[in-house]
């Protein structure tokens, strides 16, 4: 398989207003197609600054260095205004608050339209085509674009509402993103993403608004878009048991650095990273008076003042001198399996 | 602390400037009682009016219908000034710790508020308390003086645990503490509500929608849906052997450590009811996979059975309409 999504050497800097602040600091990461990589960390970690940098959606106040490179192409180096070329049909994401990513003024069913008809657009873009899915039946899609009234929303539009388990799809495409649910939002943009089918989706805490029923339910379906249309999806979460359902591969990250990096697996079962041990061991299990569980010390630093050394050292009950003096990097130690930490 | 057919009614205005009234009930006929030093969790889904009813056991809103009874008084009929001296033994740690501490006070008046609020006059005695609930949920003394904004998410949530226990409660509801904060700060957490409820043998009313949190801190747990509790037992029966269709549901839809138990594979459908439009009858009845007729047709009541309480026909049998058969 080919790697869709291929990050290395990100850094992103914030501009303060006294200095610059790195949030993401030196991260390698690849994501192969059809692939679902988590990345999992506190607030502050910088995994959604990692999110934000691989779609070219930094705030102005912040820069990118490094690559991200999307099916071949860097993100860092092109130009800002040829980016929405490749967001779309070439790469989307999910946000966690749907209601911020969906148009309040427009119905369901237009902002489902307007995805068929980028994807149309970026069929014309080499980089785009694909050979087993034809361009959709009919003349001109920009014709199915309501103008004023509402039209009656293109068949595909309410396919990808069935889809996703939308109740009844007519009613809700004819609805505004207020008249429904939070689920029910999430949903449209998962539709959406249907309609699109990027090769690359970026979806940052999709599931973190959501009960735990409705949870489920838009996982089974971001499932499905990378098993069926080899979508490859980089999964950004607090949390590691939510990534654990539909990862194939974790990356932990603190403080902006991957920490750990394995098989979802390896990494639960055997976690390596003194700081990954602590994440899980902090998940409350058992009832109450049985096994107490275990707290990390302290909080994560702020990237103003990050320690020296290991940025883990003044939470971590291993610390020795060196972790104090040398910075780690990533060591493979298993098959496949990554920890940056001077133990090993 | 134990409630009688608790109601609470909430007017809702929808339609052109709001011209169709309605009404909804986020709480509908709850009977509940927390036992001296037990921690009871209300577990559910947004919209199951568990925060509602949280908030009527406190009369932070006024029911519409039935009796709270606080160490044996109906704190319905209590005058004002009677609540109010009442208020500092039943508090409420509420979920956003930005949001539920005022910014333009010292930490340390905000801890002592509830003393002040009751009555209390002795200004050695209020800075003792105060102190003491400081130290307590782990800040240090150099904490009174400073503002909120000056604490991260965690100490924040530290001040308002404080806040609530500053008086000495015999009752605390914990509104989703920990919901905002991240898994390491909430062990923290959940660690010093443990040992401030077992220090204290005060009786803490847990509102959750986290099944690991709740199993964690919980005595007993009450599920509730759609404004009903559904079922109700100990942590370990509701668990380990849930009974009710909608519990057994919810928990196969949390993700475990065993990652081979995959929530992808559960075929829950919908969502839950809006308060304007409940099915008739049970209402899970419009998501349950093993409902019949009489579900649709009838509401079924709380009633023991397996050791626990729920609230669903297929462990009613004698109340099954004859005519009716299992699908």
């Amino acid at each position: 398989m080919t790697d869709a999504l291929k990050v290395s050497g990100l850094w992103v800097d914030y501009r303060t207003k006294s200095a610059w602040a790195s949030a993401v600091r030196g991260v390698d990461l690849t994501v192969r197609e059809g692939e679902v990589v988590g990345v999992v960390g506190e607030s502050g970690s910088g995994k959604s600054s990692v999110a934000l940098a691989i779609m070219k959606l930094l705030p102005a106040n912040a820069k990118a260095r490094g690559r991200v490179e999307v099916l071949g192409k860097d993100m860092v180096g092109l130009p800002g205004k040829d980016a929405h070329r490749y967001r779309g049909s070439g790469m989307t994401m999910i946000f966690q608050e749907p209601m911020t990513s969906l148009n309040p003024v427009m119905r369901v069913s237009e902002q489902l339209s307007e995805a068929v008809v980028s994807r149309a657009e970026h069929y014309k873009l080499e980089m785009f085509r694909y050979d087993s899915v034809a361009v959709p039946g009919g003349p001109d899609p920009r014709l199915s674009i309501p103008q004023g009234r509402p039209a009656p929303p293109p068949k595909e539009a309410i396919e990808a509402l069935h889809q996703v388990r939308i109740g009844d799809p007519e009613r809700a495409a004819a609805k505004y993103p207020h008249e429904l649910s939070g689920g029910e939002r999430q949903r449209v943009m998962i539709a959406m993403s249907f309609l699109l089918r990027p090769r690359v989706l970026v979806a940052d805490e999709p599931t973190t608004a959501l009960d735990v029923t409705t949870q489920a339910q838009v996982l089974s379906l971001l499932l499905g878009l990378s098993r069926d249309e080899g979508t490859a999806i980089i999964f950004v979460s607090h949390d590691i048991l939510v990534v654990g359902q539909v990862a194939q591969r974790v990356a932990v990250m603190y403080a902006g650095e991957i920490v750990e990096l394995g098989p979802t697996e390896a990494v639960l079962k055997n976690p390596l990273h003194p700081y990954t041990r602590g994440l899980i061991a902090s998940i409350p299990s058992g009832f109450k008076g049985g096994k107490r569980i275990e707290q990390i010390p302290g909080a994560p630093p702020d990237i103003m003042r990050l320690p020296s050394g290991c940025k883990f050292n003044p939470r971590c009950k291993f610390a020795m001198d060196r972790c104090r003096a040398e910075e780690t990097a990533l060591k493979e130690l298993e098959d496949d399996h990554f920890v940056a930490c001077h133990l090993y | 602390m134990s409630a009688e057919a608790l109601s609470v009614t909430y007017k809702v205005r929808s339609g052109f400037l709001g011209s169709v009234h309605r009404e909804i009930k986020p709480v509908d006929g709850v009977d509940l009682s927390v036992r001296a030093g037990e921690v009871l969790t209300v577990i559910g889904e947004s919209g199951s009016g568990k925060s509602t009813l949280g908030f009527a056991l406190l009369r932070l809103v006024k029911p519409s219908a039935g009796r709270v009874f606080f160490s044996g008084r109906d704190i319905g009929r209590l005058k004002s000034s009677e609540l109010r001296a009442l208020r500092r033994h039943m508090q409420i740690v509420f979920q956003d710790p930005y949001s539920s501490l005022d910014p333009r006070l010292h930490v340390k008046d905000i801890v002592s508020e509830p003393l002040i609020g009751s009555g209390m006059k002795d200004q050695g005695e209020i800075e003792a308390r105060t102190a003491r609930a400081i130290s307590l949920v782990g800040l240090g003394p150099s904490a009174m003086s400073k503002y909120v904004h000056e604490f991260s998410g965690g100490q924040r949530q530290r001040i308002g645990i404080a806040r609530a226990i500053v008086g000495d409660p015999k009752f605390v509801v914990l509104d989703e503490p920990t919901s905002n904060l991240d898994v390491s700060i909430q062990a923290q957490i959940l660690n010093l509500l443990l040992d401030l409820q077992s220090g204290s043998g005060a009786s803490y009313l847990f509102i959750s929608h986290n099944m690991a949190v709740a199993q964690y801190l919980s005595d007993r747990i009450a599920v509730m849906y759609a404004g009903e509790i559904v079922e109700r037992g100990t942590a370990k029966e509701v668990i380990d052997e849930p009974m009710h269709p909608y519990t057994k549901d919810l928990l196969s839809c949390v993700p475990t450590m065993d990652i081979s138990k995959k929530v992808t594979d559960v075929k829950i459908s919908g969502d839950p009811p809006s308060f304007t439009d409940l099915p008739s009858g049970c209402r899970y009845s419009s998501r349950c996979k093993y409902a019949f007729d009489l579900c649709r047709e009838k509401r079924p009541a709380l009633a023991s059975a397996g050791g626990r309480e729920v609230a669903c026909f297929l462990y009613h049998k004698e109340e099954k309409d004859p005519g009716a058969s299992p699908s």
